[in-house]
């Protein structure tokens, strides 16, 4: 059972550095990550003119975490292209590409093979972000000439959280579908309409922050810097980072979404014929 | 090994595809499902590799149920179903490996079955090729040589010479003869080529419909033959037509030593197309051809 998980694994892994999403993704990657080296170096001295006059008297710390809430804003977005391109066709591509014929009747468990496969997929997520994040520790270091890794780390382990969650929410969606496109458009759609939709709406309408949304979890990565949740329109914020209440919360709304989805997606292959 | 299929319906919303059937396959030997498109013929190997589940009924292998050892039973079974599709950024060396890697094989044991296998359906010499830059002839081969490794004692091969050209169907032909040579495998393959079925067949199962209409052995004394032309002329042999095919067209099983007799009756506007494996055959229509 182990021997054909690593077989699985390994092969999937070793694919997606054949396929052009992954290069693609590592352009993007890449491009952020420039991107924010130059705002970081342009703007260093003047990183507190974006909070509220009141709040602009910040130490040489905050200054520094509120740079490196920025890095984390858009990391938090980018394993949502990066899952999605990665996990999406994950499942419906062997239905679409009709490889389906020869993976699944070959000799090994479904579940192993969605487990194999979601892992590979998470792996080269990780892997691909890594230019950013390495990119994040040189500029802050160069810049401030030191990083406050506690945090750091703990921005990292929500976002492997997070992309554990994500990447099962993509693999559910590939599952149910029979065409890349098809998962592909949902899960975005989901993630970037659905769901900030809904989050808009208990928060506008009923003044209820939707903690269980995913996206809303996901900002834990930035909010372990500085607790300014940027799916909520609120004045009231402090520039102390997110406590450890909030940090189990969002971990809870990850890996109930990562096991929700994989026993969802894995149900649905067990029963998936392929046509 | 014993196949066993009870009481198998597959119906797709309100249209049945296959069923009821049920067929036990306990001799080793090639056994042909032959039937037009639409038959059920791919269904019916679906079902029984796992690929789709039956509406209702149960599948055996060697007394195992299928549904609840799934994983056990495709570790004997090598399976082709429909024209297959392989990952085309990998060559079929690569493609070899995984399915090999995952039948248990490993290191100089999975080197060598890769080169038995790609030398018995003849794709040694474009293993190292992507599969992007395959012939529809090259994946046919390359799928048999995945089912064959392992050497696994079941072999379910989906209209295995469908799309490829006149040549290399007849060089597949010889390679599921060559299996077939010391009777140790079922191998169960689907075709709606009657030339094909009565030239490697030991045993036709004729499937309309989704429903058997047919299952004779392919035997030394009898001989499956296409006849078009007035169904009317067939007289006697009326009654041994196992299938009708068109208003102009059957299928007859008929036992040789009737054969230059049945000739002389149909075939009087050479309207007869026959294949068939036994040389005595052979030299009985070219007598008959000659007249």
């Amino acid at each position: 059972m182990s021997s054909n998980f690593f077989n699985i694994y390994s092969h999937y892994f070793r694919n997606y550095y054949r396929s052009k999403s992954f290069y693609l993704i590592l352009i993007i990657v890449a491009l952020a990550s420039v991107l924010m080296s130059y705002l970081t170096f342009k703007y260093s001295n003047r990183v507190s003119e974006m909070l509220p006059s009141r709040l602009i008297s910040l130490s040489k710390v905050n200054s520094e975490l509120l740079m490196m809430y920025l890095w984390a804003y858009i990391m938090s977005s980018l394993p949502v292209f990066a899952s999605v391109f990665f996990s999406s066709p994950a499942i419906s591509s062997e239905i679409e590409m009709r490889t389906g014929y020869f993976v699944f009747s070959q000799p090994v468990d479904r579940t192993i093979l969605v487990l194999a496969k979601y892992m590979a997929a998470v792996t080269v997520t990780i892997i691909s972000l890594l230019v950013y994040a390495f990119s994040e520790v040189i500029s802050i270091i160069y810049v401030y000439g030191f990083i406050e890794y506690n945090q750091l780390l703990w921005s990292m382990a929500m976002l492997i959280l997070f992309i554990l969650a994500l990447t099962a929410f993509t693999f559910l969606l590939s599952s149910i579908f029979n065409k890349n496109l098809y998962a592909y458009i949902t899960s975005f759609v989901v993630y970037f309409v659905i769901f900030y939709a809904v989050n808009l709406i208990l928060y506008l309408l009923y003044n209820y922050n939707a903690f269980f949304l995913l996206n809303n979890a996901a900002t834990i990565i930035e909010r372990v810097y500085i607790n300014i949740n940027p799916t909520i329109f609120t004045s009231n914020f402090s520039l102390n980072p997110a406590g450890i209440n909030d940090i189990i919360l969002s971990s809870v709304v990850f890996v109930i979404y990562t096991i929700a989805c994989l026993v969802g997606a894995i149900v649905v292959v067990e029963n998936k014929e392929v046509q | 090994m014993e196949i066993k299929l009870e009481n198998i319906v597959k119906n797709y919303g309100k249209f049945r595809a296959l069923g009821p059937l049920s067929l036990t396959i306990s001799q080793n030997g090639i056994i042909t499902i032959l039937g037009p498109n639409g038959a059920g013929k791919t269904t019916l190997l679906k079902v029984l590799v796992g690929l789709s589940k039956p509406s209702s009924g149960r599948i055996y292998i060697n007394g195992k149920d299928f549904q609840n050892n799934r994983k056990e039973i495709l570790k004997n079974m090598g399976v082709l179903v429909e024209q297959p599709e392989f990952y085309p950024y990998l060559t079929g060396r690569e493609i070899l490996e995984f399915s090999g890697k995952l039948k248990g094989l490993k290191g100089k044991n999975l080197e060598e079955e890769i080169k038995r296998v790609s030398e018995i359906t003849g794709s040694l010499e474009f293993l190292d090729k992507k599969v992007g830059k395959y012939s529809r002839g090259m994946k046919q081969r390359l799928g048999i040589a995945v089912a064959l490794e392992n050497d696994p004692p079941i072999m379910i091969l989906d209209e295995p010479t469908f799309g490829i050209d006149p040549i290399g169907s007849l060089e597949i032909r010889e390679v599921l003869k060559n299996l077939n040579k010391n009777r140790e495998k079922i191998i169960i393959f689907t075709t709606h080529i009657v030339e094909e079925a009565s030239y490697l067949s030991d045993r036709i199962i004729i499937l309309e419909n989704g429903i058997i209409k047919n299952d004779t052995l392919n035997d030394s004394d009898y001989v499956l033959v296409k006849v078009t032309g007035n169904l009317i002329n067939l007289g006697k042999y009326q009654e041994m037509t196992i299938k009708k095919l068109s208003d102009n067209q059957a299928l007859i099983r008929i036992r040789k030593e009737n054969l230059p007799d049945f000739n002389r009756e149909i075939t009087q506007k050479n309207d007869i197309l026959f294949i068939e494996r036994s040389s005595q055959v052979e030299e009985a229509i070219r007598e008959l051809s000659d007249h």
